[in-house]
């Protein structure tokens, strides 16, 4: 269910005024921040009225020398370095309506605004949806999903945000409106444009509405959890899946105490176990039903043993939990101390992308070095997402030297996903600039295109100064 | 054969500075350049033969470091270059506006690694797509993009065009396919984009695929390979019009199914194809359309009973089923070379590409049926009705100007309804010459200077690809030089 919309707005002591600049537009909001964002060297949020009011307001931040936090639903607000100059959040929460759904050409087009629930919503009313993982639906909006683009169970089977984006409009850092890409889904005229605004965590532009291919919603999904001993058994379980020719909809290994409380109203996970396979299918009864026979014949006997089976609503509740697990622990623990936190230690989630076959060994590693360690791995994508827990004084030598190690040995990349406000840690370190990803002359040169493209649609460093990978 | 020194000396072959065809021939070898005027006709066009350029020299280079030394020397002397594949545009996408050097990247042929437990395979540019499909038989894997070129285009230049097939609808695009480039920048450096995702780098992939070489040469490609369904199920159904087809196609969608393919043919190709096949297409009926299901066994033969009734609520006169793997491919060779076939109705056709949102599909085709009487032109039609991309077929005879100048009016017409309907000029051919013009009708200028500012990050001389993609002064004088096409008020 879809959170109110102001609640965190109402938690504050927020005053609604008009907005004093009157190029913003009348019906334009400021929101006067109670509480500051650890992140974000800004005291006020605006919210504009609509795109001409938004393409106005950056357009004169740029003038001023004035810098722009784009906000969505502020669920990955620790991904990204701290903003570096001091400006304006932006948030879309009045651009949030449905523009166009003709649900028989699988697209629909909403304003950036609408919340990842309410676009469920919508689909779910023709049978549809987008079979994308998004943490914290509730909260998260389209274009905050956009900006972070963040891999989720499904992505084995259904990619990411990048293969159902059709086309959007952006507000670009000289305030020029842009509309790329089409309503239809395919689409030869001109460049993708739209993929540079996804996952560049609103550095180039802000989005204001997106067109999306969306798929019919399976009639049928089954989710077996198993526990297991270890990362071996889960490799030798992956490995005789792979023989066969199913797909499946989930495949993740889910290591440390921790899934047991992510899991809390679900049927328990059994308690003695150090990690649990997950694998799911979705689809018509028939070959669901075909998937699960497979899954018995080729998985071994160690893994069969026992396990934990949700079906339908459950196994997409349980899914959900899966794709919340980057998220989880921040709107839970924010402000509180837990397991992963004091004595001097501070909590951090590391995200390799890797090759699928090299996942599993990653994830051993990443054991090794920090034991009790809770980790998503995506075995089927080849994506590993750690909360790991490190001496503050040694956080970012850690992340460079030995994980970053460990991903570049595998021609993989890592980032930081979440770090505590406050925590020193670098821009390079969490984007994984340094080392392995830019060692090589080729990927200094995809570099230094990407700073191009930064340059030509955002020369006065307005949006997000110091948050992504751009300086 | 003449010694280069001798006739670049005599000023009798190319525009090219000698000193720039020399050093070309020390880097690709004097066999691997061609600078004779009778040597570059063939270059001066593609498979749409209306707009002709010829370039001043054409080079084969055979791997990434010599098409990066090529672009070096194009860059030190300001020569302009575009690089080319199998040439199958039909949309103009290797007609080099402007002149300067064609890079062909056919002789970089090496499939260089299959993984398929990662499920990807890299690729040299010069790879035809099914020359990888060949590699890859029996191993239960599949490139999935496949578009009707695809004997002879390239994987390079699938990648330039974006190309897309009868099977786009479940599989997407080929955007959708690729995870990594390689490729050589205009001033001949080299970068690489993927294969393992970064988050910390912008989606170069994505921008280059559908660049069509406006913005770096791609010399190297991981593509992602895709399980070849369990089992399929291949339908030809007729029916007594094209409406109740397009309705059916809309049915079939709204039930919740996603056909790997979804194929109309029209009355009239129809004819052509059975002229050049005899394969048994019944000719007394509107429409056929070949649906294609695949998936799991278990759940196909629900879909199946799903899709016939929906067929026969629509008025379908015959549905058939292929019984045999080689029915199946017969049924496919049909659609594939339909557009072919179309030769023995006409001394000349020409294919258009358009997409609109697939429920606007009954209102192009018949804008379509009504252009066609309003200008005399006899139009046949293929389209992938699930995805609303049409590709009516205008025959006509090429020695007549005035039939050639009522086709590209008519086209241009089709064109303008596409986008009126919520659509683009384009679904998979790409822009080339043939639709410079109209991206200006698709998109508004504050879009197009935004393209043009991506262009100017990979390429700020604008020495690769000039002119094309989004239009310029340049291009818009060079079209000049094709009325027909667009340049006359």
């Amino acid at each position: 269910m879809c959170e109110p919309l102001s609640a965190e707005a109402a938690k504050k002591s927020e005053k609604n005024e008009r907005f004093s600049i009157p190029s913003i537009g009348s019906n334009s909001r400021l929101t006067v921040m109670a509480q500051s964002c650890p992140y974000l060297p800004i005291d006020d949020i605006v919210e504009p009225a609509d795109e001409t009011s938004l393409a106005t307001f950056i357009a004169e931040s740029a003038g001023k020398g004035n810098a722009i936090y784009p906000v969505g639903g502020q669920t990955f607000m620790a991904l990204g370095a701290p903003g570096t100059r001091p400006g304006y959040g932006v948030r879309l929460d009045r651009l949030r309506s449905l523009v166009d759904y003709p649900a028989e050409d699988l697209t629909v087009t909403v304003q950036s605004g609408m919340r990842i629930c309410e676009l469920d919503a919508l689909l779910r009313e023709n049978n549809q949806r987008l079979p994308v993982d998004i943490p914290q639906p509730s909260r998260a909006t389209v274009g905050g999903a956009i900006a972070v683009n963040w891999p989720g169970p499904r992505q084995v089977r259904y990619g990411t945000l990048r293969d159902y984006v059709l086309g959007m409009r952006v507000v670009d850092g000289r305030g020029n409106r842009i509309f790329t890409g089409a309503r239809v889904v395919k689409n030869a005229a001109g460049y993708n444009l739209h993929r540079l605004y996804i996952g560049s965590l609103g550095t180039l532009g802000v989005v204001t509405e997106v067109t999306l291919m969306v798929r019919p919603r399976p009639p049928v999904h089954e989710l077996l959890v198993f526990p297991i001993a270890n990362l071996q058994l889960a490799a030798q379980a992956v490995e005789r899946f792979f023989e066969t020719p199913y797909q499946p909809s989930v495949l993740a290994v889910l290591v440390g105490r921790r899934w047991r409380a992510e899991s809390g109203d679900l049927p328990s996970l059994s308690s003695s176990a150090p990690m649990w396979l997950a694998v799911g299918f979705e689809g018509r009864e028939g070959e669901v039903r075909a998937a699960l026979e497979a899954v018995k014949r080729s998985f071994p006997a160690e893994v069969l043993r026992e396990h934990a089976s949700f079906s339908n609503e459950v196994a997409d509740k349980f899914a959900q939990t899966i794709a919340d697990f980057p998220t989880a622990y921040q709107a839970r623990s924010e402000g509180e101390s837990d397991e992963l936190s004091g004595n001097g230690k501070v909590p951090i989630l590391l995200r390799a992308d890797l090759l699928p076959t090299d996942t599993l060994n990653y994830a051993e590693r990443i054991s090794q070095l920090v034991p009790e360690t809770n980790m998503l791995v995506l075995v089927g994508s080849g994506v590993v997402q750690a909360w790991i827990s490190i001496p503050e004084h040694a956080l970012g030598d850690r992340v460079d030297k030995e994980f970053g190690h460990a991903t570049r040995e595998l021609s993989g990349s890592l980032i930081v996903g979440y770090y505590p406000a406050g925590t020193r840690l670098s821009r390079s370190t969490i984007w994984g600039l340094t080392g392995g990803n830019t060692s090589d002359v080729r990927r200094l040169m995809a570099h230094q295109i990407a700073r191009r493209i930064k340059e030509q649609f955002d020369p006065q460093n307005v949006l997000n100064p110091g948050r992504y990978i751009f300086d | 054969m003449p010694r280069i020194n001798d006739s670049i000396t005599e000023g009798q072959s190319t525009k090219l500075a000698a000193e720039a065809i020399r050093e070309l021939c020390s880097v690709v070898g004097e066999q691997n350049v061609l600078w004779h005027p009778s040597d570059l006709m063939v270059y001066e066009c593609d498979g749409y033969t209306i707009a002709k350029h010829r370039p001043d020299a054409v080079v084969f280079p055979s791997d990434t470091q010599q098409v990066a030394a090529v672009a070096r020397i194009c860059h030190r002397h300001k020569i302009p270059m575009l690089p080319r594949g199998a040439g199958t545009s039909l949309a103009g996408g290797c007609v080099p506006l402007g002149g300067g050097l064609v890079i062909m990247l056919t002789r970089m042929t090496r499939i260089l690694e299959i993984d398929l437990r990662n499920r990807f395979a890299v690729v040299e540019a010069g790879v035809r797509n099914t020359q990888l499909a060949r590699a890859l038989v029996g191993s239960g894997y599949h490139f999935a993009p496949d578009p009707s070129s695809q004997t002879a285009s390239t994987i390079g230049g699938n990648v330039a065009t974006n190309a897309g097939g009868p099977h786009t609808l479940k599989y997407g695009v080929t955007v959708n396919h690729v995870l990594g480039v390689e490729a050589v920048l205009a001033d001949g450096s080299i970068v690489q984009h993927g294969p393992v995702v970064d988050p910390g780098m912008l989606d170069l992939c994505g921008v280059l695929t559908g660049s069509e070489g406006t913005l770096a040469i791609v010399t190297k490609i991981w593509v992602r390979l895709t399980p070849l369904p369990s089992a399929l199920r291949t339908l030809r159904v007729a029916f007594p019009t094209v409406e109740d087809a397009t309705e059916a196609v809309s049915e079939i969608i709204a039930a919740g199914l996603i056909p790997a393919a979804l194929e109309l043919m029209d009355r009239g190709i129809l004819e052509a194809v059975e002229a050049a096949f005899q394969f048994g297409f019944p000719l007394d009926v509107g429409a056929v359309l070949v649906i294609e299901l695949d998936g799991e066994e278990a759940s196909l033969e629900e879909e199946l009973q799903i899709t016939r009734r929906i067929c026969e609520r629509w008025n379908a006169r015959e549905i058939l089923l292929a019984n045999s793997p080689e029915e199946r491919e017969r049924l496919w060779k049909c659609r594939k070379s339909a557009v072919a076939a179309v030769g023995r109705l006409s001394p000349s056709y020409c294919i258009q590409d358009g997409v609109v949102p697939r429920t606007k599909l009954p209102q192009i085709v018949k804008k379509v049926q009504k252009i066609s009487q309003e200008f005399n032109i006899r139009i046949v039609n293929v389209a992938h009705a699930g995805d609303g991309n049409i590709h009516p077929i205008f025959l006509f005879d090429e020695r007549e100007p005035a039939q050639v100048d009522r086709v590209l009016e008519a086209g241009r017409q089709v064109l303008e309804e596409c986008i009126a309907l919520g659509g683009s000029i384009t679904a998979e051919h790409g822009v080339g010459v043939e639709k410079l013009h109209l991206m200006r009708e698709q998109y508004r200028p504050e879009d197009l200077t935004a393209m043009r500012r991506l262009r100017e990050a990979f390429n700020p001389d604008g020495l690769l690809t000039p002119g094309k993609l989004v239009p310029d002064e340049r291009s818009l004088e060079w079209l000049g030089t094709y009325p027909r096409i667009g340049g006359a008020p």
